[in-house]
C-alpha cells in the first residue's frame, strides 16, 4: 500500500433539483472536482459512482457513472457503479483509494449522486425501505425515523441523555449549516422549535430527522508521488474503513458494534487515535445518531455525548467540533452523496479553507457513514481519516 | 381469523378460536442456535439437514419501542412498534397492541397475538403482534 492524497474536490449546494437529472448533477460535481484539483480528465485512470436509488426515483437503473464522467470527458477507462445504502458514496471512495494506494492506478475519480425528491413523498419512502430487508421489517411497520426513536428510548433509559440534549443537536447543526453555503438548510431553530415540530417516532419529532435532497460529490485522488504536481495542499488517507454487521440478535441498541470495529480498524491502520481527530463528519441522519457514532467510534466515553453537548464540547470552536457542515441535519442527505461530501468538507477544513465555519488549527478529519438496517443491526459501515 | 398471514411459515394460524398462535424459528442441531425468522440453513455450519422447527415462546420482554405517527401505505397512525426479547435469545421486531402509550415500560412482560398488521386489498394482512401481559 502507498500514500494516497486527495487533490480536488467538489459538489452541488445539496436541495431540491427539479428537471436537474443525477446525471446532471454528477457532472456539476466531477466538473467542480477537477478544476479543484487542476486536472484534466484525460488524466483520470479510473471511476467510481455510489448512488443508491436512482433506479427506483429517476429510471436510470443503470451505468449512472459513465453517463455523469462522460459530460466532464471521462471516457475510454475503468468505471465502476457502487450501491451501498447510505454508504455509497463513501464505498466509492474507498474503492478509488484502494484502486491508487495497490499502485494499480495514479489517479481516480470518485462521484456520490442521489436524486430524492419527488412529487409523491411515498416514492422516496418506499424507495429508501428498501435499505432494510423488505420481506420483513418494512412489512410489519418499522420505518427508519422508529428504528432510531426506539434507539433514542432505551440510550435515554441506560445513560439518562434527555430529548433536551437530543434537540440542541438539532440547533448546533442547524447553527453550523447557517454558515455553510452548500447546505441545503441555511436556517437557525432555536430548541423550542424543534420540542414543537410535527413528531415523527416518539421521542422524535421532524427537526431530529435529516430531510430529503438531491445533490452530488466528487473527489480527486492521487498517489503521493504525483500529488504535488497538481497541489500544494494535498490531503492524505490515512484509512479507509468498510464493514458490515454482525446481526446478532440482542444487540444493546445505544451503541453500534460495527462502528466501534470499524473505527478501531481505521485508528490502527493509521496510527492515528480518535483524541487526535479535530473534526467529525458523522452519519447524524437522526439526533441520536450522531449521539451512537461518536460514543461507538471512540471519539466520546460511552452515555456521555449528551453532556459534552450541553457543554458545547462538540460545536466548531469546541474540543469536538461534530458535523460543522451542518451534518445530514441541515446540509441536507442526498444518501449516495453524502459520504463523498463528507469527505469534501474535511478536505476544506485542513486546506484552511472552511470559510465561516472553518474549525481553527485542523490537522486530522474523521467521516463516518453508515447505511442500512437488517435485523435491527446496520448492513454497512465506514470510516474514513484524513491528515495534512 | 379473516386475512391473509403477513408471510408464510412466520407462525402457526390457529386451528380454533381462542388457541394460541406461536412463532417460528428454527433451530441448528448441529451448533444450537435459534433463528427467528427462519434461514434456510444454518449460516455457522452450512450443513444439511441441520435445521429443525421450533415454536418459539409466545411471552418475552419489551426491549424498546416507539409510537409511529407517520403514517406509510397500509398503516393507520399512530401505531406503536417495538422490540420484544424472547427467552430463546431471540430479538422480535413487532407492533405492540395497546392504546395506553403511557403504561409501557421498558423490561414489561409482553404476549403474543395475531391480528391486522395492515390493510390489504380486500382483505386485512394478518400478522403478529404483542401486548402487555395483564397482571
Amino acid at each position: 500500500m502507498r500514500e494516497v492524497a486527495v487533490i480536488g474536490v467538489g459538489m452541488t449546494k445539496f436541495g431540491k433539483y427539479i428537471g436537474t437529472s443525477a446525471k446532471d448533477l454528477g457532472r456539476i460535481a466531477c466538473l467542480a472536482a477537477l478544476k479543484d484539483a487542476n486536472i484534466s480528465p484525460q488524466k483520470i485512470q479510473v471511476g467510481y459512482c455510489g448512488n443508491a436509488v436512482a433506479g427506483v426515483m429517476t429510471g436510470q437503473t443503470m451505468v449512472l457513472g459513465q453517463l455523469a464522467m462522460k459530460e466532464v470527458g471521462i471516457i475510454g477507462i475503468p468505471i465502476t457503479n457502487i450501491e451501498n445504502a447510505c454508504s455509497s458514496g463513501s464505498t466509492a471512495f474507498r474503492e478509488g483509494w484502494m484502486a491508487v494506494a495497490s499502485g494499480m492506478y495514479d489517479i481516480a475519480l470518485v462521484l456520490g449522486v442521489e436524486k430524492l425528491y419527488a412529487s409523491d413523498t411515498g416514492k422516496t419512502v418506499q424507495a429508501l425501505a428498501g435499505a432494510s430487508d423488505i420481506e420483513i421489517e418494512g412489512g410489519l411497520g418499522l420505518i427508519m425515523p422508529g428504528v432510531w426513536a426506539m434507539r433514542a428510548i432505551k440510550h435515554m433509559e441506560k445513560y439518562g441523555t434527555t430529548i433536551d440534549q437530543l434537540a440542541k443537536i438539532s440547533v448546533k447543526n442547524h447553527d453550523n449549516g447557517c454558515l455553510n453555503p452548500n447546505s441545503q438548510y441555511q436556517k437557525p431553530c432555536t430548541l423550542e422549535e424543534v420540542h414543537k415540530s410535527r413528531m415523527i417516532a416518539d421521542p422524535l419529532t421532524v427537526l431530529h430527522c435529516s430531510p430529503i435532497g438531491d445533490g452530488a460529490a466528487a473527489a480527486v485522488l492521487c498517489s503521493k508521488e504525483k500529488a504535488y504536481q497538481y497541489t500544494t495542499k494535498p490531503i492524505f488517507v490515512a484509512a479507509s474503513v468498510l464493514t458490515t454487521g454482525t446481526y446478532d440478535m440482542l444487540r444493546d441498541l445505544t451503541t453500534n458494534e460495527l462502528e466501534t470495529r470499524a473505527g478501531k480498524e481505521a485508528y490502527e491502520f493509521s496510527g492515528i487515535g480518535p483524541e487526535d481527530v479535530s473534526l467529525a463528519e458523522v452519519h447524524d441522519c437522526f439526533t441520536i445518531a450522531e449521539v451512537l457514532r461518536c460514543e461507538s467510534l471512540g471519539l466520546c466515553p460511552k452515555g456521555e455525548y449528551g453532556r459534552w453537548v450541553d457543554q458545547g464540547l462538540t460545536e466548531i470552536d469546541g474540543k469536538l467540533p461534530v458535523n460543522p457542515s451542518g451534518g445530514l441535519l441541515a446540509k441536507g442527505h442526498p444518501v449516495g452523496a453524502t459520504g463523498v461530501a463528507q469527505v469534501a468538507e474535511v478536505v476544506w477544513h485542513l486546506r484552511g479553507e472552511a470559510g465561516k465555519r472553518q474549525v481553527k488549527n485542523a490537522k486530522v478529519g474523521l467521516t463516518h457513514c453508515s447505511g442500512g438496517a437488517i435485523l435491527g443491526d446496520t448492513a454497512a459501515c465506514t470510516v474514513t481519516l484524513l491528515k495534512k | 381469523m379473516d386475512g391473509i398471514p403477513f408471510k408464510e411459515g412466520f407462525f402457526t394460524w390457529p386451528e380454533a378460536p381462542g388457541e394460541q398462535a406461536f412463532l417460528l424459528g428454527n433451530k441448528c442441531k448441529s451448533c444450537g442456535k435459534i433463528y427467528f425468522p427462519k434461514v434456510a440453513l444454518c449460516p455457522g455450519c452450512l450443513k444439511d439437514d441441520s435445521l429443525e422447527e421450533l415454536k418459539l415462546s409466545p411471552r418475552g420482554k419489551l426491549y424498546t419501542y416507539t409510537v409511529v405517527r407517520v403514517p406509510s401505505p397500509g398503516f393507520k397512525v399512530p401505531y406503536v412498534f417495538g422490540y420484544i426479547d424472547l427467552p430463546e435469545g431471540v430479538r422480535v421486531c413487532s407492533q405492540i397492541s395497546t392504546a395506553e402509550y403511557d403504561q409501557l415500560k421498558l423490561g414489561m412482560e409482553m404476549e403474543m397475538v395475531l391480528g391486522q398488521v395492515r390493510e390489504g386489498g380486500a382483505k386485512p394482512i394478518i400478522g403478529y403482534l404483542f401486548r402487555p401481559v395483564k397482571t
